[in-house]
């Protein structure tokens, strides 16, 4: 009950700021939206295995998975309650400072997944025919385990990178690195099918691809049952390596924290 | 005039020793500049590394226009970003007074007061990419119409400064909206796409994005000797335009500040 | 045509809206699509007058108005009505002419680069307001002596305590030698030594450039020494302009004694002694209108084993409190 009445909390913050949820989502859109229009008007190399409606239908996925799976925490943690000191009020109360952010972040999630889903709908309408969906009933409920299990690795890897700021007075450029290499490894541009090959081979070595990019494959059937069930082990063990880190940074970064602020 | 340039000497002077003040940071920032700049040409690089056209434009022209975009960013970065990113912070806070209080063009202080040196790299990388292209694509070049692009190049830059300054402005009546800036380097990225996406849609939404277009794309046309009078015109004529448009919102902007805070 | 006054403001009003938020869940939701806003009136109808030179008080509660009203002043606020003139200009049209010649200091705010040492900040202010060298070094030479912080110039902003940055920030306002200084709360936060030294400083920049300043205050000793005019604002209201000392005089109706005892007393002993507003041996304080002061005494000098005996006015806060009061009700 105290969970949901926090949760609630965090969502009525959300709803004030109802201008800056609202420029969230358009930069949620923007990109996934652009590059859907700039593939409309391409033509592949011969022997490249990828169609319009295909790339159509990844970026139109892309679209309600970027809102909806990317957590983007890490400047409050770092800047608001790490450098300038907000995170004493948390400390000081019987309630953990992770589960404020988590509930603070799903919040936002939710309140932005709902007017995705509009925006979805609206860009459906309009790009329906060239809309490639081939999901069965048993994939739809491994892919939907699959996304939860994107979210929570968005967010713990989220938090880590939020925490650095313990360590670090200016932790802006670390924030600015993570930001590359999302952009770079989670599928932002495109299929990794229409990289080179040791591109694509790298990238599904790191957690990143699995916190966007393979959340919106397995939603668009891409991949067969033992795929997916293949994909969902490696989240697994993701999640636990990161939740590992995470806990070592905590206790290691909340000795160093001094709570002067600026 | 001469006392503006004396100012922004001064500025330059200040802001990189503000930079050597923390060396950590300082070194990470340029990695991850470093990084970003070789992301913006790299990406779109990789992305069309299997494409033969785009709306009937060859690779060498779309990877054309995106290093002139890589190359305006840069300039962008370099005196605008870091002062639009701190602008909500100005306004919600109160702080505004220390810039309205002198007694220089507040929108010039509010504009370049924060420079960040180190973006000049993606100005460097953006003219060797351009010349890589050259060689890779034995793309015809003259000096001539390298003349011609330079001033289009900021002209294009300028356009680009007056719709920053437009959305920002926003701040001054939603104090919410903190995170304009992000949306806008979102949108700007449409700057790396021929404006040919954007009429492709035929749809009025799409029409209005394509000045952000234009920016980048004239320019890179002009040196390549594709570009057509009308779109150098309508690029003069929308600078011109959202110049005006920058002046009379600062005005309404100032007239409406109720410099929050204390 | 220009004014013999420096600051003439007349009928100023100040307007803010200001959303209502209905409580609960159930109020957010509704938020998102409709919104209740309440018109907030700042400052009502404020006007005076300020010659050159004056030092003047502006003192009010929280919320009273006070800093609308100078940011109005210094042109950073539209009026929502009225008329404003400072050295002949309208502030709100900030001409560059006018900006260089005030200049205005917020205690809880920050103007100075925090991760560079002061003088930097100093040299853009030096480029900003166009002082030529040779006077930038004479008046920093001079304020940095008058406030004895020429070892800390080198010091990022960000490692000086509290009282080094309030001096640094004065000093940087101060480089254009402006004929008008705003000071909104300057010595807040500070200890009672620098409090003093900052009071020094202000009454001696005064005296020295015939500057007008404006101070807002909620510490009245910073009043006490260093206006002789005062102006009390609340509600956006102005309650009383004039000599502080006329304030004090026209409000103290009453004396505050304050007899210290040579031993312990009884309730009963002092309970037939009107006006007794407190009991702490040895030290026993009274309120009582200063025409029953003789009465009350002899009284007092037949019933109280009294040491020594002090009369006083009473605190200049609690006339401020009492005028805040009777103008709230």
């Amino acid at each position: 009950m105290k969970h949901l009445r926090i949760f609630l909390l965090c969502c009525q913050e959300v709803f004030e700021s109802r201008g800056r949820v609202f420029i969230w989502l358009l930069i949620n859109l923007f990109s996934p939206v652009i590059l859907m229009l700039f593939w409309q008007g391409a033509t592949f190399v011969s022997g490249t295995s990828m169609s319009i409606s295909s790339l159509t239908s990844y970026f139109l996925f892309l679209t309600v998975g970027s809102i909806f799976l990317i957590a983007h925490c890490e400047r409050q943690i770092s800047v608001v309650d790490i450098k300038e000191g907000g995170l004493s009020r948390y400390l000081l109360k019987p309630y953990p400072y992770v589960l404020i952010i988590f509930l603070s972040e799903l919040a936002y999630r939710m309140v932005q997944g709902v007017l995705g889903m509009i925006v979805f709908g609206a860009l459906y309408l309009l790009y329906h025919s060239y809309f490639a969906f081939t999901l069965g009933t048993e994939q739809m409920m491994v892919a939907s385990f699959i996304v939860a299990g994107a979210y929570l690795m968005s967010f713990i890897y989220k938090f880590i990178v939020g925490m650095s700021a313990f360590w670090v007075t200016e932790a802006s450029g670390i924030l600015q690195f993570s930001d590359m290499v999302l952009f770079l490894t989670a599928g932002f541009l495109g299929p990794f099918i229409l990289y080179p090959d040791w591109y694509s081979a790298i990238v599904h070595m790191l957690p990143f691809a699995y916190m966007l990019y393979v959340p919106v494959i397995s939603a668009q059937g891409v991949l067969d049952i033992g795929e997916l069930f293949r994909v969902l082990s490696i989240q697994v063990m993701w999640i636990v390596c990161l939740i590992a880190i995470a806990a070592w940074m905590w206790k290691r970064g909340v000795r160093r924290y001094t709570g002067v602020g600026i | 005039m001469t006392r503006y340039l004396r100012l922004c000497k001064v500025l330059w002077q200040i802001n990189i020793k503000a930079m050597r003040a923390y060396r950590g940071h300082t070194y990470m920032m340029f990695f991850t500049t470093l990084g970003w700049s070789l992301i913006a040409f790299g990406a779109m690089y990789f992305v069309t590394y299997r494409v033969d056209k785009v709306f009937g434009l060859s690779r060498a022209e779309i990877l054309m226009i995106t290093s002139v975009y890589g190359l305006i960013m840069g300039i962008m970065h370099t005196l605008f970003t870091a002062n639009f990113e701190r602008f909500s912070q100005l306004v919600n806070r109160g702080e505004l007074y220390g810039i309205l209080i002198k007694p220089v063009s507040a929108q010039f202080l509010v504009s370049v007061l924060r420079i960040h040196p180190l973006s000049l790299m993606r100005l460097c990388i953006g003219i060797a990419f351009i010349l890589l292209l050259i060689s890779q694509f034995s793309i015809s070049i003259t000096l001539t119409n390298v003349m011609l692009a330079i001033p289009l190049l900021f002209i294009g830059a300028y356009m680009l400064y007056c719709v920053w300054f437009i959305c920002n402005m926003i701040v001054v009546w939603f104090h919410t909206v903190d995170n304009m800036m992000s949306f806008m380097i979102q949108a700007s990225n449409i700057g790396r796409y021929p404006p040919e996406m954007l009429f492709a849609t035929r749809n009025v939404w799409a029409f209005l994005l394509v000045p952000l277009t234009l920016f980048s794309a004239v320019p890179a046309r002009v040196m390549m000797g594709t570009s057509t009078l009308t779109e150098i015109v309508i690029l003069c004529v929308c600078a011109l335009a959202f110049h005006a448009g920058s002046q009379f919102l600062w005005k309404r902007a100032l007239r409406s500040y109720v410099s929050g805070g204390v | 045509m220009l004014s013999m006054h420096t600051i003439i403001a007349s009928e100023l009003t100040k307007s803010y809206q200001v959303y209502k938020k209905q409580p609960g869940f159930i109020g957010s939701v509704k938020s998102l699509f409709s919104r209740e806003y309440e018109s907030v009136n700042a400052v009502k109808g404020v006007s005076f007058i300020i010659d050159q030179g004056e030092l003047v008080g502006f003192i009010g509660p929280n919320g009273a108005g006070k800093t609308t009203t100078l940011k109005m002043l210094s042109g950073l606020l539209y009026p929502t009505s009225g008329k404003i003139d400072v050295l002949g200009y309208t502030p709100f049209d900030r001409k560059h002419e006018f900006l260089r010649q005030i200049s205005l200091v917020m205690g809880q705010k920050n103007q100075l680069w925090w991760d560079l040492p002061a003088y930097d900040s100093f040299l853009l202010n030096k480029e900003i307001y166009g002082v030529s060298p040779a006077h930038f070094r004479e008046v920093v030479g001079n304020l940095v002596t008058l406030l004895d912080v020429k070892d800390v110039l080198n010091i990022q902003v960000r490692n000086l305590s509290l009282g080094q940055r309030m001096k640094m920030e004065l000093i940087a306002a101060l480089i254009h030698s402006p004929k008008v200084l705003f000071l909104d709360e300057p010595t807040i936060g500070l200890d009672v030594v620098m409090q003093k030294n900052l009071r020094e400083f202000i009454r001696q920049y005064n005296q020295t450039y015939e500057a007008t300043i404006i101070l807002t205050s909620h510490y009245m000793a910073d009043v006490l020494e260093l206006c002789k005019r005062v102006i009390v604002i609340n509600h956006g209201g102005i309650i009383y302009d004039g000599l502080l000392s006329e304030l004090m005089r026209s409000h103290s109706s009453y004396k505050q004694l304050t007899f210290v005892l040579s031993k312990t007393i009884e309730p009963r002993t002092y309970a037939s002694i009107e006006g007794v507003v407190s009991y702490e041996h040895p030290s026993l304080v009274l309120r009582i209108p200063s025409n029953e002061i003789q009465k009350t005494l002899t009284k007092c000098m037949k019933t109280l084993p009294i040491e020594d005996m002090t009369i006083s006015d009473p605190p200049i806060e609690e006339i401020i409190r009492t005028m805040f009061q009777e103008a709230t009700q």
